[in-house]
């Protein structure tokens, strides 16, 4: 199946790739509507300001509700994301069967089912899993949230991610061994 | 091909997906004394609570067998096992197996206790075990009209059932042995933090504690007096000491039996055509090399998952178990891999940040990761997991582990590329 895979040798740093599975995972679809209207720019844990998303990340206080994520160390930057393994261990290790590998082999949660238990979290070893804390099917737990990872961009022919980048360093290809 | 299997939670349920993947015609037969659609375990203690509804708890929808193609004799208990005959003992017939897979799980321990066993009238006192879904079901009916939960034993079923009965307004003290809660998963500090907010949600801890008696009435508790000489009012009471490895069956049948059901990288038990996998399964892990029991989650289903295309025919080797676990206590999160109280010879990096409730540890030891333990930072922890299976050595990159912006851009530039160019 294809897959998104990242080039770092031609990743410059910029987070369009947040920017557009911000936006093309939002109501509006518009980066003015996603981040402003919807008010996902100030989405964060505790409920304190931190208006810049990429510092936010880096403080550990905020959490825009990405699904890709721009890892970066002193001289390297890479976009990252949901592997959407043959195997997934987030599936292995889902709790109450949330987490399902779909016919066309797509890595998916049922999010009315997830209980935000975090052992997808604790089991993927990409770090490609985040919390979504706008969406919770356990009331009456505070700091819950469900499980909140790439779901390929159902709605495009290519993910948001890759279209977007301007130094094509995503690219959506198939590179499964026949 | 007939495979049999015992058991229908966790290592059942993916051994079954797993040879229907690799033999569509064989018949399956999933045998599990408890009448209940396959379900999880983990999520009793949320049912108890009122937290979430019935059919979350369910794994795979009510069609599941039928899909699969699969015999389920649910409510039927495995009595015997005849390795030579190639035969499982259910309801007093004989069923014949090419491929027999023991999912059994583990039971709850209970423990001796002065007054617990037989009253003045000769009866039995009422207590829970919390370990199954009747269980929590008893329990839950058991709560109505009650006010005192005592809990023995601050494991993590423990904890999770003191706090779902607190969350139904039941007053809840619990006693444990060790002078922390959550012995065995966690360390000190982390201990700590996870106490002070169950104190917070009500919940009295007695650590260093035990119950040296239960005083009764009518085959109820009324009230614990423990080994401190405080008497605690009790009127529900619950053992939750811990799990042992159900492996009674195959000990009975010969097959060899040390803390759990022994099983090889193909989770082949002793006895020829004898499979094992999950909480009753003694396999390999990985960073000691040793065999043992690692009673989670994610190890049952992939032992399960190996078993089940071992058993098809399909040759799958178990890289090893990592003890890991995922545990949500109040507001706090905390994930753990490996040894985490383990800091003999060891290098250990700590992060703390008190006032937002954040504590990190990591265990190297040789230059690997050999512990890793995350309190409510938790979103990046799983990138420790590739470091601890893999081996890692962490020599070039050490000083960003607990850094805020760890990521995988960290990592050797050849690990990058193994995990993001090529399909996982």
């Amino acid at each position: 199946m294809r897959r998104v895979y990242p080039i770092e040798d031609r990743c410059i740093n910029c987070h369009l790739c947040e920017v557009a599975c911000i936006v093309e995972h939002s109501r509006t679809k518009t980066p003015v509507g996603a981040y402003h209207l919807e008010g996902l720019r100030f989405n964060h844990e505790d409920g304190r300001g931190e208006p810049d998303p990429a510092r936010a990340l880096l403080a550990g206080v905020a959490k825009p509700l990405t699904r890709t994520v721009v890892d970066t160390a002193e001289f390297v930057s890479i976009s990252t994301t949901c592997r959407h393994c043959v195997e997934p261990d987030c599936v292995l290790a889902c709790k109450n069967g949330s987490l399902y590998v779909a016919d066309d082999g797509r890595v998916l949660v049922n999010a009315d089912k997830c209980v935000g238990c975090w052992m997808c979290l604790m089991a993927c070893r990409y770090g490609a899993i985040s919390r979504n804390p706008t969406k919770s099917n356990v009331p009456g737990v505070t700091s819950n949230g469900i499980n909140h990872h790439c779901d390929l961009c159902p709605e495009r022919q290519t993910p948001a991610c890759v279209w977007v980048c301007p130094t094509s360093a995503l690219v959506f290809e198939d590179r499964d061994t026949p | 091909m007939n495979h049999v299997i015992i058991g229908n939670s966790f290592a059942g349920l993916f051994a079954v997906e797993a040879i229907r993947r690799c033999d569509a015609d064989g018949d399956v037969t999933v045998i599990s004394r408890e009448p209940q659609h396959v379900y999880s375990r983990a999520m009793i203690h949320e049912m108890l609570a009122g937290l979430v509804q019935e059919q979350m708890v369910y794994l795979r929808g009510w069609d599941f067998y039928r899909q699969m193609r699969a015999h389920s004799l649910l409510g039927y208990e495995a009595t015997a096992i005849d390795t030579a005959a190639h035969t499982v003992t259910v309801a007093d017939e004989q069923l014949p197996y090419d491929r027999l897979l023991i999912a059994a799980g583990s039971n709850p321990f209970v423990p001796a206790i002065d007054g617990l066993g037989a009253n003045g009238d000769g009866g039995k006192v009422e207590y829970h075990t919390f370990t199954t879904l009747e269980e929590a079901r008893l329990l839950k009916a058991a709560c109505a009209g009650r006010e005192n939960a005592v809990v023995l034993g601050a494991g993590l079923i423990g904890l999770q059932c003191a706090e779902a009965l607190r969350h139904v307004g039941l007053g809840v003290t619990v006693v444990e042995m060790a002078d922390m809660v959550l012995p065995m998963a966690v360390d000190a500090p982390a201990s700590d933090i996870i106490a002070s907010e169950l104190e917070d949600e009500g919940i009295f801890l007695r650590t260093s504690n035990t119950i040296k008696r239960v005083e009764s009435a009518n085959g109820r508790p009324t009230a614990c007096e423990l080994r401190s000489g405080e008497v605690v009012p009790c009127d529900l009471l619950v053992i939750a000491v811990g799990v042992r490895a159900n492996t009674g069956l195959a000990q009975a049948a010969g097959i060899t039996v040390q803390r759990g059901i022994v099983v090889n990288s193909r989770m082949e038990t002793s006895a020829a055509d004898v499979y094992a996998a999950g909480d009753c399964a003694q396999a390999p892990e990985i960073i000691s090399g040793m065999t043992m029991t690692i009673p989670v989650i994610p190890i049952a289903t992939t032992q399960g998952m190996i078993a089940g295309y071992n058993m098809a025919g399909r040759d799958r080797v178990y890289r090893g178990g990592l003890s890991l676990n995922a545990l949500q206590f109040g507001g706090v999160q905390v994930v753990s891999y490996g040894f985490v109280k383990d800091e003999a010879d060891a290098e250990v990096l700590r992060h703390s940040d008190p006032a937002r409730k954040i504590y990190k540890k990591v265990i190297i030891k040789d230059n690997r990761i050999t512990g890793a333990l995350f309190v409510r930072d938790i979103d990046r922890a799983g990138i420790f997991r590739h470091l601890i299976e893999n081996r890692i050595d962490v020599r070039p990159f050490k000083e960003h582990l607990l850094s805020p912006d760890f990521g995988v851009a960290h990592l050797p530039r050849e690990e990058r590329d193994r995990m993001f160019t090529t399909p996982q």
